[in-house]
């Protein structure tokens, strides 16, 4: 359908201004924080202070004689509604799971844990209600690291569990026969910490119940719009054609919003009750304590090589902390598995997967999530094999890649990549960083007694991921990946279309037009595109509805291609009717059908006319109207083998090069990014503007991941890092000018050959952390963080120089 | 108390606690919801107002403090429906993505460019230090505003 297709694009390619920008620009946005209602009350949430504590008894009166106050809703209610929450991670079966109202009930599991939700007339008197609720805590020893809590005398963070960790251990290849062969073995222990990578929109639901129609609106600003009406529905004992989800406009998300559908039953649950809407805005302090943090994996790893830098194989036993609320499937602990040896051709390896829960904010999608730290594995044990053998970091990746001409490639765990030309990648990052001159540069520097390092990375990330990957951990019929599309055009022939996804500023509104655009032959500006999602209005796509694993890109496109070429076929055949011509004479575009080589044609106004007011002269087996619903299904089949971990887990594989120059001050420790480039390879763009300007944001953020966010929680399990002000994020004055270069090797399995792109694998954040390792090389340091502070960096330098002096000459 | 002001040309009164905030007079009583809350701190800028011509925090002040005086909101920066220079330059160089800091960005960058029409890159960087976005990594910002200070006549 594409390729013949293709010779009409006129749209999709072009730098098309957005569609969202004016409104946005002039603050006329409806983001769900600005959604009144009359009648409207305002909740909330009483967090926890304590990390790991037992609830005594929680006394409402004095809050609920305070006037204004409407209700102060506990776990203790919620439990007799439902069962309690959350899952433990020993059963973690999905029915439990959809109960979950996040709020603690007998026990608070970790500091920032709801334990009540005040309901008032107005923000403020909830505010100083939560003042006047009392909680008796009985505080209980929390389990804050993970390599302590898998012990077996370990207190337990779920009661009901006989364990905090659970255990899966996958083989690909003989990794035994591979490391018996190897030259050299490199062995690190790696940690990747736990950040936020937070957006600028907290949390935000308005739940509004109406007792006529006994449906349940609800706003929020969730990624998974589909699948919370359903959790909701569940959670409150409606059924799911109850519950109208709807949000418009997103204030960020980057996989942070995907987790807070227990958010969303509680708040839904209060104007259930109090027959009231109730609006929550999550203060930012909440929403860093209490939203989700991006995952922390420790990594006992093992690569093996052959003298001439070949990887052999790698081994790692991965220690993942998931906080207190585990998923169904390991949060993040599993994502390695769509593409475990990431952009290499190596094909033996061994993965000891432990998932652990502690008394520590859930864990939940970050941009890259769960790729970016398996990345960080990797490339961490190939800088440091490169380093161990002596040859150049860009040289033993080059001679590793997979080529282009092996694709489609099949990595070892089943992953069928979509192409690209991963060389070609390298040499446009290292000609755009002149990554030769820099080392001849660097080599002088040192001399002068200058640090100064560069540092190459590769990112992988598997967009459009299969269902199927959960049936590892739970059996159960599910597979592929689906997105939805409708296109109406009136009797007045305008064009509306909708898809049922969200932007988190992703521009779908102008993509989506620019694809719908270029099949029906209109401009772009003749196509509404609905903002948001409504999930009574806009194209139904049930519980796969929202944004989530780069879903746009991929099946949302294959789903607007389906639905415009659907509907071009029926404008043919209208136009056909009314020209008295076959469909294979005509052409449509310009908003008219015409018949090739004449000056006959009727416009879409005219076709449109007919199918809604004149269907009396079609033939009665058409269809009048013109309305098309297309759900578009990714070639995702099911697991070759849930057991053993194989099967195609994703349709696109998209590839990212980082190179970083970065400085690192003698005197201070502070690493200063002279020149960063990244190139990635977006397969075909819809829209490079948008592309660019997605990958700019990626690189924003995996620098500030290396040198800025980062959560740290005390020795009591409180978070410290609970405001701006502690959890840093860099401002304007604060990043480097980078330059970003897209390459357009067209997916070979997605329609449009697009691909899932601009959350860069991790590599941006690789390349900023191998860059410092380079440029304190020469002083013997190492670097085994996905994170570091400048007063890190001197501290490491000066423990260096101290070795050094004190070791005697000559050796 | 009561408290009256002009926001973008338009006078507003109303009876209100004299812990509100001007941020929540300024969303919550006059409506006008482009100005947005990112933080309880003071540290993202996402409610930069212009109040009497200089850029403000809007959720560190109190509404009672804004009495008597004149604000500009991101609503009262298009005139007639016509997008101001540095809107327009945000478009054309996709400086927003969610746009949820775009509102407190432009005014910040407006009130930069009132004061200084002419900046560096670096003035620029520093003139909007104040306001975190969280999706664009700042490049298209700056160049947005670089831009339209290059074709000056900002106000
Ligand atoms: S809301 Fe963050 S500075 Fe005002
Ligand atoms: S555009 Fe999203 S925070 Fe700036």
């Amino acid at each position: 359908m594409a390729d013949e297709l293709k010779p009409t694009y006129r749209w999709i390619g072009k730098p098309v201004k957005r569609k969202e920008d004016l409104r946005l620009l002039t603050g006329r946005g409806r983001f769900t924080g600005d959604v009144k209602l009359l009648g409207m009350s305002h909740a909330q949430i009483l967090h926890s202070p304590y990390a790991h504590a037992r609830i005594r008894k929680i006394d409402t009166s004095n809050a609920l004689s305070l006037s204004g106050v409407i209700d102060v809703i506990t776990g203790a209610e919620i439990v007799n509604v439902g069962p309690p929450s959350p899952p433990s991670p020993a059963e973690g079966p999905y029915d439990r799971a959809l109960r979950d109202f996040g709020i603690a009930a007998e026990k608070v599991k970790f500091a920032g844990e709801a334990v009540a939700l005040v309901v008032a007339e107005d923000k403020y008197i909830a505010e100083d209600a939560l003042e006047l609720v009392e909680v008796d805590y009985e505080p209980l020893q929390p389990v804050l690291d993970p390599e302590q809590a898998m012990r077996p005398d370990a207190p337990r963070v779920h009661d009901e569990a006989s364990d905090n960790r659970r255990f899966r251990r996958f083989v690909y290849g003989d990794p035994d026969q591979a490391f018996s062969q190897a030259d050299l073995v490199v062995r690190s222990r790696l940690h990747f910490h736990r950040y936020g990578v937070t957006p600028l929109e907290t949390f935000a639901a308005l739940a509004w119940w109406d007792d006529s129609t006994e449906v349940l609106t609800l706003w929020a600003t969730t990624d998974h719009i589909g699948e919370d009406a359903f959790r909701v529905a569940h959670a409150l004992g409606l059924r799911p054609e109850q519950v109208r989800t709807v949000c418009q406009d997103l204030g960020g998300s980057f996989g942070n919003k995907s987790y807070m559908s227990h958010y969303n039953s509680l708040i839904s649950y209060a104007s259930k009750k109090l027959k009231r809407p109730v609006k929550w805005i999550m203060t930012r302090t909440g929403h860093l304590q209490a939203s989700s943090h991006g995952n922390e994996h420790i990594f006992y790893a093992q690569m093996a090589f052959k003298k001439d830098g070949t990887i052999l194989g790698m081994r790692e036993r991965l220690i993942s902390d998931e906080g207190c609320r585990p998923g169904g499937e390991p949060r993040g602990a599993m994502n390695w598995i769509r593409q475990p040896t990431t952009v290499y051709d190596f094909s033996n390896l061994e993965v000891e997967v432990n998932a652990v829960a502690t008394n520590k904010c859930p864990v939940a999608p970050l941009r890259s999530f769960g790729k970016q730290q398996h990345c960080f594995l990797v490339e961490s044990l190939i800088e440091e094999g490169a380093r161990k053998l002596g040859m150049d970091p860009a040289q033993i990746r080059r001679k590793n890649l997979i080529r282009p001409e092996q694709m489609p490639f099949k990595n070892p765990s089943g992953g069928i990549y979509d192409g690209g030309d991963y060389p070609a990648l390298l040499d446009k990052a290292v000609k755009m960083v002149d990554y030769e001159g820099w080392r001849a540069r660097q080599a002088v520097l040192r001399k002068e007694g200058r640090y100064v390092g560069v540092g190459v990375a590769f990112g992988l990330q598997s967009g459009g991921n299969n269902r199927a990957q959960k049936t590892i951990w739970r059996p159960r019929a599910e597979s592929g990946n689906t997105g939805s599309a409708m296109i109406v055009i009136d009797s007045e022939g305008d064009i509306r279309v909708s898809v049922d996804s969200i932007s988190r500023g992703n521009s779908h509104e102008t993509t989506a037009a620019q694809i719908v655009a270029d099949i029906l032959g209109v401009d772009p500006d003749m196509v509404y595109v609905s903002p948001g999602f409504d999930r009574f209005g806009t194209a139904y796509g049930d519980v796969a509805s929202g944004t989530h694993g780069d879903r746009f890109a991929v099946v949302h496109h294959g789903a607007l291609l389906g639905a415009a070429a659907r509907m071009r076929d029926r404008l043919l055949r209208l136009g056909g009717l009314l020209l008295e011509s076959p469909a294979e004479e005509l052409d449509l575009c310009d908003g008219k059908v015409s018949v090739k080589g004449s000056d006959r044609s009727v416009t879409l106004r005219r076709i449109a006319q007919l199918a809604w007011l004149d269907s009396g002269i079609l033939p009665q087996d058409w269809e009048a109207g013109l309305v098309v619903h297309y759900v578009y299904h990714a070639p995702l089949p099911r697991l070759e083998s849930p057991e053993m971990g194989r099967g195609n887990f994703a349709l696109t594989y998209t590839p990212s090069v980082a190179i970083a120059v970065v400085e690192v001050d003698e005197g201070t420790g502070n690493p200063k990014v002279l020149q960063f480039a990244c190139a990635e390879d977006a397969g075909r763009c819809i829209n490079p503007m948008v592309v660019e300007g997605q990958v700019q944001g990626q690189v924003a953020h995996q620098i500030a991941t290396a040198l800025y966010e980062r959560h740290v929680y005390d020795s009591n399990g409180q978070l410290l890092t609970s405001t701006f002000k502690d959890h840093l994020v860099p401002t304007a004055a604060d990043l480097p000018r980078f330059e970003c270069g897209i390459i357009e090797t067209p997916s070979l399995f997605t329609p449009l050959g697009t691909r899932g792109m601009g959350e860069g694998g991790g590599a941006p954040l690789i390349a900023v952390i191998n860059a410092i390792r380079d440029a304190l090389a020469p002083l013997g340091v190492q670097i085994n963080d996905s994170h570091i502070t400048p007063a890190e960096l001197f501290q490491l330098i000066q423990n260096a120089k101290k070795e050094k002096s004190s070791r005697p000459k000559g050796e | 108390m009561r408290v009256s002001m002009m926001i973008n040309g338009k006078s507003y009164s109303a009876e209100v606690e004299p812990r509100l905030l001007l941020v929540d007079f300024i969303r919550d009583i006059c409506s006008l919801t482009g100005t947005h809350v990112g933080c309880d701190t003071g540290n993202c800028g996402a409610c930069t107002v212009l109040v009497d011509g200089r850029s403000i925090k809007s959720c560190s002040m109190l509404a009672a403090q804004g009495d008597g005086r004149e604000i500009v909101t991101i609503e009262g920066i298009a005139q007639n429906g016509q997008l101001s220079l540095l809107q327009e330059s945000f478009r054309t160089h996709h400086g927003l993505q969610c746009g949820f800091c775009t509102p407190g960005m432009i005014i910040a960058a407006t009130y930069l460019l009132s004061k200084n029409p002419n900046p560096s890159e670096e003035e620029v960087r520093q003139g909007i230090a104040g306001n975190i976005c969280m999706c664009t990594g700042y490049q298209r910002i700056v160049d947005a505003v670089l831009h339209a200070a290059s074709r000056g006549n900002i106000t």
